[in-house]
């Protein structure tokens, strides 16, 4: 994403641009390419910037989330570091409504698109705040209150909130979500008829698919502008509460996420009679020193350099990429609103999506255990943290079997990876068999691959499959049938196999299928 | 030290299952283990002690462990399973039970003639639902203290004179110098369908037993005046559709399942002993190396136990079990099907006006007035993707991560909750007993949640942090 050319006005100070303040009617931030876009080109500009604020938003919370571990606690204490947790994943969560959301309006006005985000302290009023992955302390929970804050709060509580958000930001004024979003509504109504297309939902990501059914999560779809500003203002609103300016801080949704920070932030020790969060590093990192033009002591502080907890740091890395990845794929993928007959592999990648979220709450809990510095004593409490770090590109392969030899590649390289930590991580809790788990699952995962690239293209798989009997299984049985394949015995092996068994049972599906309407309740 | 007196004796285990099979040799005895090496894998079945019964004299002769465990014989019948129930006593006011044996008996001045032993068996199935007691079949040793085969002939005032169905057999197993316990042991019956006799032959119906002229259980339908309130769901019986599947006329089939108690009496310096255990006879399992997420093992823990877990039995070991049953479960369902995705297996959208693939709860549903839609978003559900899904569920579980999922959970109280959300929750796409869906017991629940209090139950915690904003004690391990 190229940085330059935003205005953000703030209240009381004049724009790059001259003679445009920055705001708008109510004197609300009004963020604005220097000079103005058409319609259409500018909300893809925002857009792209919410995408990426929305990634980091996400990223930082739940580095915040897993630098909290109530087992270090008991009673009251372990209680509530465990609400904490637990609500500022939720709010994570949400975030990655808000990201799936805008890739849905991008996708509505035939956009890209993006699922980048500013990797490394960078100062650019682009973001609400500094990317920071920080633990969570007094001075982080200011800045998350300010930037999902509603425009026109101004009593003390506030005032001093914005003090410590700054003083945490390095010295910049933390903007504001809501502006952004308030903006791209407004250009929705500029953007052409012509140029939203109802056709693009087949592409959209659904909450019926992506959320869980949970009823926080807001990902919604837009076939129109009346859907497009409906779903803008849900998620500008779910940050702040509230569309307009509220009399005071306490006349709020309890649900917002400004709402939610607020609590967490008053609750928070203040004075530093306990520390909630384990010290996890600022921003830790894998880089060789001096790796970025803006390396800071920070940067230097949080490099890992312990041996072993390296190599589950790379690992953490690698999950990360195969679940944006996994994440670009899905969503590159048509599903028809009516698909049961039509099977796709998006609910797979979908699935495996999931997975790797799963996989880094994992990971992170096993590295907020391990020594971050090589040679580091026992009596020191530091330890290491998810680093987030974005691979070299998150560029999607055009055709699909060039996407499936990616995720070929990709799963291959964490099984390496995961093959080399096994040999020495025997220490934690659950490590080996975690690792394990992870193998045979990749094991698995790989299989489907390699079928899907042997078929040449997951469509000439369906394809095919619409000619067969059970076309909703038969999916299922090339994939299992290749893990099979994967899992082939030894010839002198027993007969009872997983290969065997995954071949029966895939027999079984598609006899199953033939069945589905034929007979009665099988009781 | 010598027994002088019992204090008590119990049979156990006091509920045993015995499964059905026309073999005669029973299934050779075997635990399921998780393999250590593929921890996303089946389960192995392990070959576990073996006793060898001789069918001549009725004493175990050997202890074997087998190595390949086969679930048919070599003619490719099924294989029963065939329990063994003990008598337990206590020698010692406080001491502990422990097994009988003849050896004790001989020290009380006893011997294994002097045990005696009753089994009632019954299938009340056909009775319960028309409400005719004499639809119940059952049996009755009496009382018997020899080692022969005791056939369970299941009789019923409904049935053609002198005929029967037979629910298997029991057996006092003659204790011997190297095998000296005081047990018995139960056969189920094969597994066969028994019924009326009508025109032509019934294929499925291996004897005739059942007299229409006497009793009401050929040609019953779920729904008449004056029978006991119908099972839900309804109609779960063989039987025909008519008037455009309006009434579901019953064949008049019964089968050889029953349940029942085993009595085991003896007298002791003119005390008489008396216990009793609980039998029944289930169906062949034929994927024994999965279990389900629920099974009768939760309900007699919840029985026995209570529906609540202290944070002293939060067991994070536990949890794993139930996600790992969950993905055993998941695993051999075509979740497609199940889901009431449409248009699979080649059939058209609607058949006669009806959905195609109505089969499966989407389908129950609109026994509710629930509108036919599929249960979870159709893109999702191939079965591929599910097993997936609930595979990297429990690689978390195994990580130590608490379970975040408790909200997906259904609680038992949302059984009937239609709601798109509501369907969504787990157990999913599955019947529980009362017709609405699944839900895991309330101990199963009540342990989940007990692994990770906070992380799930927010309702309670935010109550807590009210408490904590007044000051309230703290405590910090480090």
């Amino acid at each position: 994403m190229r940085l330059r050319h935003l205005s953000w006005g703030h209240p009381g100070k004049t724009s790059a641009r001259k003679g445009h303040t920055g705001l708008d009617a109510a004197g609300a931030e009004r963020p604005n390419h220097v000079p103005p876009l058409a319609a259409r080109d500018e909300a893809t500009y925002l857009l792209n910037i919410g995408a990426e604020i929305e990634h980091a938003l996400m990223v930082q919370y739940l580095y915040a989330a897993y630098s909290l571990e109530p087992k270090r606690f008991s009673g009251e204490r372990a209680e509530i570091v465990s609400r904490w947790r637990q609500t500022i994943l939720e709010i994570a969560r949400e975030e990655m409504g808000h990201l799936a959301t805008v890739q849905n309006l991008l996708r509505l006005i035939g956009e890209p698109l993006t699922l980048d985000r500013s990797e490394f302290p960078f100062a650019t009023s682009l973001y609400p705040f500094e990317f920071r992955l920080e633990p969570l302390s007094v001075g982080s929970l200011a800045k998350y209150v300010v930037a999902e804050m509603p425009p026109g709060l101004n009593d003390p509580e506030i005032r001093r909130i914005r003090r410590l958000a700054k003083a945490g930001n390095v010295g910049m004024p933390v903007n504001r979500v809501g502006s952004l979003y308030a903006q791209v509504g407004r250009l929705f109504e500029k953007i052409s008829d012509e140029d939203l297309g109802k056709d693009s939902l087949g592409f959209q990501a659904r909450g019926s698919e992506w959320g869980l059914g949970y009823k926080h999560i807001l990902i919604l779809n837009a076939g129109n502008r009346a859907e497009a500003r409906a779903a803008i203002d849900a998620i500008a609103e779910q940050g702040e509460g509230v569309l307009t300016a509220p009399k005071s801080c306490n006349d709020m949704p309890a649900d917002s996420h400004f709402a939610r920070f607020l609590k967490i932030f008053r609750e928070f020790p203040k004075g530093g009679q306990w520390r909630p969060a384990v010290q996890t590093p600022i921003h830790p990192n894998l880089c060789e020193p001096g790796a970025t033009n803006n390396w800071s002591k920070n940067m230097e502080a949080g490099r890992i350099t312990h041996e072993e907890t390296r190599l589950w740091a790379q690992l953490s890395n690698r999950r990360y990429r195969m679940l944006l990845m996994f994440l670009s794929h899905a969503l590159h993928l048509e599903t028809p609103l009516d698909a049961g007959d039509k099977p796709t592999t998006r609910g797979l990648l979908l699935t495996w999506t999931f997975g790797e979220m799963y996989n880094l709450r994992s990971l992170a809990g096993f590295l907020i255990h391990m020594k971050l510095k090589e040679g580091q004593r026992d009596s020191d409490r530091r330890v290491a943290g998810l680093p987030f770090e974005l691979p070299f590109s998150l560029q999607l392969p055009e055709r699909e079997i060039d996407r499936w030899r990616l995720n070929r590649d990709l799963l291959q390289a964490s099984m390496s990876l995961t093959a080399e930590i096994a040999k020495i991580s025997a220490g934690l809790d659950g490590a080996g068999v975690f690792l394990r788990s992870m193998r045979e699952a990749d094991q698995a995962a790989l299989a489907i691959a390699l079928s899907l690239i042997d078929q040449n293209s997951p469509v000439s798989a369906v394809r095919s499959a619409k000619s067969k009997v059970a076309r909703g299984v038969t999916q299922s049985r090339a994939a299992w049938t290749a893990e099979a394949l994967a899992h082939r015995p030894a010839p002198n092996a027993p007969p009872t196999t997983r290969a065997a068994r995954v071949l029966r049972n895939a027999r079984y599906l598609e006899r199953a299928g033939r069945r589905a309407s034929s007979g009665r309740d099988p009781e | 030290m010598p027994a002088k007196e019992i204090f008590e004796i119990r049979l156990l285990p006091p509920l045993v299952i015995g499964r059905l099979g026309s073999s005669e040799q029973p299934l050779d005895n075997y635990e399921a283990q998780v393999p250590e090496n593929d921890p996303l894998g089946y389960r192995r079945l392990v070959g576990a002690p073996t006793f060898l019964v001789s069918t001549k004299t009725g004493e175990i002769t050997s202890v074997t462990k087998p190595e390949v465990i086969r679930f048919r014989d070599e003619a490719k019948l099924i294989r029963p399973v065939c329990p063994f129930v003990e008598v337990w006593a206590r020698f010692d006011k406080r001491g502990a039970l422990v097994p009988l044996t003849s050896e004790h008996l001989r020290e009380l001045d006893l011997k294994p003639a002097d045990i005696k032993w009753r089994v009632v068996a019954a299938n009340l199935k056909v009775s319960r639902r028309t409400g005719d007691k004499n639809d119940g079949v059952e049996a009755n040793t009496d009382w018997f203290s020899d080692h022969a085969i005791k056939q369970l002939q299941g009789k019923s005032g409904n049935f053609v004179t002198n005929k029967f169905i037979l629910f298997g057999s029991v057996r006092y197993i003659r204790p011997n110098p190297r095998f000296p316990q005081i047990r018995l042991r139960f056969t189920p019956a094969t597994g066969k369908v028994y019924g009326p006799s009508i025109g032509a032959r019934d294929a499925n119906v291996v004897e005739t037993v059942y007299d229409p002229e006497k009793g009401g259980w050929l040609n019953f339908f779920d729904g008449q005046r004056d029978t006991p309130p119908s099972t839900s769901p309804s109609d779960i019986y063989a039987g025909t559709d008519i008037d455009n599947g309006r009434w579901h006329i019953s064949r008049g089939y019964l089968d050889d399942e029953c349940s029942g108690t085993i009595e085991v009496e003896f007298t002791v310096r003119g005390h008489k002993l008396i216990a009793y255990s609980h039998f029944t006879a289930g169906p062949p399992t034929f994927a024994p190396d999965s279990f389900p997420v629920r099974t009768i093992a939760d309900e007699l823990e919840q029985i026995a136990l209570g529906p609540n877990v202290s944070p002293a039995d939060a067991d994070q070991e536990k949890v794993i079990d139930i996600v790992r049953r969950a993905l055993e479960t998941v695993r051999l369902i075509n979740t497609a099907v199940m889901n009431g995705n449409q248009g699979i297996a080649g059939l058209p959208v609607r058949a006669g006006g009806q959905f195609a693939n109505n089969n499966n709860m989407a389908g129950q549903d609109t026994s509710y007035q629930r509108a036919f839609t599929p249960i979870f978003d159709p893109s999702v559900v191939d079965a591929l993707a599910i097993r997936a899904r609930h595979e990297r569920v429990l690689m978390a579980v195994i990580s130590g991560t608490p379970a975040w999922f408790l909200p997906k959970l259904r609680h038992y109280t949302e059984v009937g909750d239609l709601t798109d959300s509501g369907r969504r929750k787990m157990p999913g796409m599955m019947r529980g007993a009362d017709a609405l869906y699944l839900a895991l017991t309330r101990r199963q629940y009540n342990l989940v949640k007990a692994t990770a209090p906070t992380e799930t139950d927010l309702e309670n915690a935010d109550a807590l942090g009210n408490t904590i904003a007044r000051g309230g004690s703290h405590g910090q391990k480090q």
